[in-house]
């Protein structure tokens, strides 16, 4: 009971300075702020119509911005989920087509205004390109490029924790001989929780993956056998966004099959 | 307050498009924002479907004036409502089809039907601009750096995997880029931004080989055949931009060894900011030779080496200083038969050139500045052809590019360059007779060029699917003593259907080589700055996998210098290229992806001996480059090239008479250009594989064959003393293996 007490005023304490300023948010700051809250919750519910919707609105303001670099991000991040969410329903050219355009707009974001978060996103999208191409050669193709771009969001923000998500998920896909492993993305997802934990990113800067380190952790520690501890990692990921669907429909479920193997 | 995928804003005043777009979205918070059902006095209804009438869902249909929209059901249909009064424009997007807009009356309450055409390229802003091919990472780019370096028969070199792309006409076997019907010389090739120097050749029986960079070193390469910008200056037919490589994400280490070159390079990041870069390269033919046998006499064979550093530093992510330098040294001697003299041919060469480049992003605004210097020295040698020249070139290159918000990039900059040139030595007095001893003539002057340079150019994309790059530049040069001005424009247009149609048109000027102003080779002629005009007209289908891309062009050519076989200049040449350029590319089968370009051009000049209008040396009429690649699971990836080209036109000689006094027979000619040598045609095989050796460690084995049908390609001819029999001298490259290893070692990145 303590303990969720103090976690309860750790996240109100995390949540409030982004509520107080976000309210004093004008312009397209405001509209990616609200992006940014519409694609998480889109997300947390694996609501891919959502999502597009989030996608959509996004779009008709840069229709008139062309060139905001924030909203040029958000746009990217709900395409980025809308990808992994068409890949699960098996919809690869629609996925493919998502990660494409986000790859493009990501080009344009890194070019201009290269943050930590831009390029880390890029190497996820990238890899999930790999992921979704179903030819094998892809990673030869692309890997080294979504490295390339990790390394360099790792210079520039050692301390962002979104990087480490994105570098513990592409290591989780990478083989041994090439640099990943189970390993080195346990190491990493760690890192990541690690550094969320004093996270202050103020609105409407990203903030979102707090959940989804914890998600490739559990993962993480499936893999490895280590079922117990994944659903620890689960639980926690349910505690920050209590409505996300994935853990609770898929991922939690699948730990009493692997538990009975 | 949020605001949703759903929510909308009520605007009282009238504004039209994206002004009033971007009004909205600026001056939100001090607005009210209502909910669509609270305020809406009327709803715009439709429905989005595919050319097959099938529903489109997840189209985003909304109203610019407002930005008030909805996202499309399984069923296609749409309602908006909205508060707007008057005309409205309604935008629907859909990624995989083509953009469409609609003007929708005030008072019509019809249902609007929506019907998209299908596009590979889905919503991206159309990148291509007429002539202009790209190799790099980034996206649009027509070739990875990777093609550039495994293209078969290139032997890595950057200018010839430039030769394999359309536009470029095979001139000699040399590395030199003849571009649509023109000259090498009419080429520059820019170094980060720099010019480097391409100085023109009296005396090439080698093939005309002008100095390149190792494309290791680069991350970039940017070619146009013409149609390119205001920015770039002094050339009237191609650009080859190349950009070296940036701050490595990582420290490393490679090490290269081969039939006829070692080199090692390394990356050191030296700290989160500062990052430097050493590469050299020793190269030595004469193992290759002894190897694969050749029947050139060769006395050295061709040897060199070259050395060069960069150092980086980062000091913001946006901003960064680079200053790259490098000493290149190349010599050889080889036997050349003439007529008049049987001989070693020497040449013996040595450039620096140090470059240093800042750029920063500031907001919209990007400021570019280049600061570079070069100090070249070569000789030539051959009977009583001697020549020393010694260059030296600076340059201070200024850029401004700002962006606005309703899609117009400006770039506003200027050059300064300086051409400091000296020549001594002698030149025979007539081509025909080279033997030592020959009446010569003397050379030994200095010329000192300066040349500046402004220029204004704007980029616009009035709609994601449309680019109008329009600009003006003038040059004045203290060598033609004449200020020069030339309006440039480009068009683009994606259509609805994924074709993308492109236009170019522009003035193109060229100083003449400071060489060509020596009084005693330009006798009486007054140089101008050469003039070219551009046409361009071209369409492409596809992207960057798979894509088809024709272009059609005309150039007329005005004021050209020109060299007579007897060395000696004359000004006011004119002339006209036409042609048509075609590149595909794509997946052919069995995994195995292709390129092929070919290039048809009519080429015609006025002849500097005769003068009078024929074909230009440079009028290869068709070129095809054919190129096939396959990756293979497990590192493998194999490559075949295969290369076709019109023999080049030369004038013939027809006869001879016997001058007793110079003692050598002077040669009487033919029509000008009026034959040809053989075709050209070329076949390489190379195969490389990739293993990582451990995370750390990668190394690369690649063999190639040259020339696989061991073809004797025709360079020349040769007379024989009396000019009563001719033969054939052969291209440099008979039937050759190349081998060799890489390995790479990348520090690991905690």
């Amino acid at each position: 009971m303590k303990s969720c007490t103090l976690i309860a005023v750790a996240t109100f304490a995390i949540a409030m300075p982004r509520v107080i300023h976000a309210q004093q948010l004008t312009g397209t700051a405001k509209w990616a702020d609200s992006a940014s809250r519409e694609i998480e919750a889109a997300n947390a519910a694996g609501d891919l119509k959502r999502l597009t919707g989030a996608a959509a609105m996004i779009d008709r303001v840069l229709t008139v911005t062309p060139n905001d670099q924030l909203l040029l991000y958000y746009r990217s991040l709900a395409l980025y989920r809308s990808a992994s969410l068409y890949t699960g329903l098996k919809k690869n050219d629609e996925a493919k087509r998502v990660l494409d355009e986000a790859d493009r707009l990501l080009e344009q974001v890194t070019v201009k205004s290269p943050t930590g978060d831009a390029l880390a996103l890029r190497s996820g999208v990238i890899g999930l390109m790999i992921g979704s191409s179903g030819n094998p050669l892809s990673g030869m193709m692309l890997g080294p490029k979504a490295s390339g771009l990790l390394d360099r969001a790792k210079e520039l923000e050692p301390k962002n924790p979104r990087v480490w998500l994105i570098s513990g998920m592409s290591a989780m896909f990478t083989p041994t001989m090439f640099g990943g492993g189970t390993d080195k993305a346990e190491q990493e997802l760690r890192k990541s929780i690690a550094l969320f934990e004093t996270d202050r990113s103020a609105a409407p800067a990203p903030s979102w993956g707090r959940a989804d380190a914890y998600i490739w952790l559990g993962q993480t520690l499936q893999k490895e056998g280590k079922a117990a501890d994944a659903k620890v990692a689960y639980e926690k990921a349910l505690e920050i966004q209590p409505d996300n669907q994935w853990v609770r429909r898929v991922l939690l479920p699948s730990l009493s099959g692997s538990a009975k193997e | 307050m949020v605001y949703s995928a759903g929510s909308t804003v009520h605007v009282r005043q009238r504004l039209t498009g994206a002004v009033a777009g971007l009004l909205l979205v600026l001056a939100l918070p001090a607005r009210a924002v209502s909910s669509q059902a609270a305020t809406a006095t009327r709803a715009v209804r439709g429905i989005v479907r595919a050319p097959d009438a099938r529903p489109i869902d997840a189209a985003n249909v909304f109203i610019i004036e407002t930005l008030e929209g909805v996202v499309t059901g399984d069923d296609g249909r749409f309602s908006i409502p909205t508060s707007a009064t008057g005309p409205i424009t309604l935008i629907v997007r859909r990624l995989g089809f083509a953009e469409q807009r609609r003007l929708i009356a005030e008072g019509d309450t019809a249902t609007v039907v929506f019907t998209l055409a299908t596009s590979g390229v889905a919503l991206a802003p159309v990148t291509i601009q007429a002539g202009q091919y790209t190799a790099s990472e980034e996206r649009g780019a027509t070739l990875t750096p990777l093609e550039v370096v495994t293209t078969p028969g290139t032997a890595a070199d950057v200018n010839r995997a430039i030769q394999s792309l359309p536009g470029v006409q095979a001139g000699d076997e040399g590395t030199a880029l003849f571009v649509r019907g023109g000259d090498f010389t009419e080429t520059r090739v820019f170094l980060n931004e720099a010019g480097l120097l391409t100085p023109v050749q009296l005396q090439s029986p080698s093939g005309t080989f002008t100095g390149t960079v190792d494309p290791f070193l680069l991350d970039g390469i940017f070619f146009s055949s013409g149609g390119f910008g205001a920015r770039y200056g002094d050339a009237l037919s191609g650009i080859a931009a190349l950009r070296t490589q940036g701050r490595p994400t990582r420290s490393s280490a490679t090490a290269s060894a081969g039939l006829a070159a070692f080199s090692g390079s390394a990356a050191i990041k030296l700290s989160p900011t500062v990052s430097v870069r050493i590469a050299g390269n020793k190269s030595n033919l004469d193992p290759m030779f002894r190897l694969n046998g050749t029947d050139r006499r060769y006395d050295p064979p061709p040897h060199g080496y070259d050395l060069s550093g960069s150092a980086i530093y980062s000091y913001r992510p946006t901003g960064e200083l680079k200053v790259f330098a490098i000493q290149q040294t190349n010599a050889l001697a080889f036997g050349v038969e003439e007529a008049s003299y049987d001989g070693d041919f020497t040449v013996d060469a040595r450039g620096a050139l140090g470059v240093a480049a800042w750029r920063d992003v500031f907001g919209t605004v990007s400021p570019t500045l280049t600061l570079a210097t070069s100090h070249n020295e070569s000789s030539a040698d051959f009977g009583a052809f001697r020549l020393a020249t010694t260059t030296d070139h600076s340059q201070l290159f200024g850029q401004l590019e700002w962006q606005t918000v309703f899609g117009v990039t400006t770039r506003v900059g200027g050059e300064l360059d300086r051409i400091e040139a000296e020549y001594d030595g002698s030149i025979p007095a007539t081509g025909y007779d080279v033997k030592p001893g020959a009446r010569t003539t003397v050379i030994a002057s200095g010329r000192t060029g300066d040349r500046t340079a402004t220029f204004l150019e704007g980029d616009w994309r009035p709609f994601t699917q449309a680019r109008l790059v329009a600009g003006l530049r003038s040059d004045r040069s203290t060598l033609t003593g004449d200020r020069t001005v030339d309006p440039r424009v480009s068009a683009a247009w994606l259509t609805p259907r994924g074709l993308t149609l492109t236009a170019a048109w522009g003035v193109y000027h060229q100083v003449p080589d400071p060489l060509y102003f020596d009084d005693s080779l330009a006798t009486g002629a007054e140089l101008a700055s050469m003039r070219a005009e551009q046409r361009i007209l071209g369409a492409q289908i596809g992207g960057e996998s798979q894509m088809l891309r024709v272009e059609a062009y005309d150039k007329r050519y005005a004021d050209l210098a020109q060299r007579t076989r007897d060395y000696d200049v004359v000004s006011g040449g004119t002339g006209r290229a036409r042609g048509v350029d075609v590149f595909a590319k794509g997946r052919v089968a069995l995994g195995v992806t292709g390129r092929m370009s070919y290039s048809l051009v009519s080429s015609r000049r006025r002849d500097p001996d005769s003068r009078i209008v024929t074909r230009s040396p440079f009028d290869v009429t068709h070129t095809v480059t054919a190129v096939a690649e396959r990756s293979m699971v497990g590192g493998l990836r194999s490559a075949i090239a295969y290369r076709y080209a019109t023999g080049r036109p030369f004038t013939p000689v027809s006869g001879a008479s016997y001058d007793i006094q110079q003692q050598v027979f002077v040669p009487a000619y033919g029509a000008p250009m009026s034959e040809r040598l053989p075709a050209f045609r070329r076949l390489d095989v190379s195969t490389s594989y990739f293993r990582p050796l451990t995370p750390q460690l990668q190394g690369v084995f690649f063999v190639s064959l040259m020339n696989v049908l061991d073809r004797k390609n025709a360079q020349r001819f040769r007379y024989n003393a009396d000019y009563s029999r001719r033969f054939v001298v052969s291209s440099l490259f008979e039937r050759s293996v190349y081998f060799g290893a890489t390995i790479t070692w990348l520090k690991e990145n905690r």
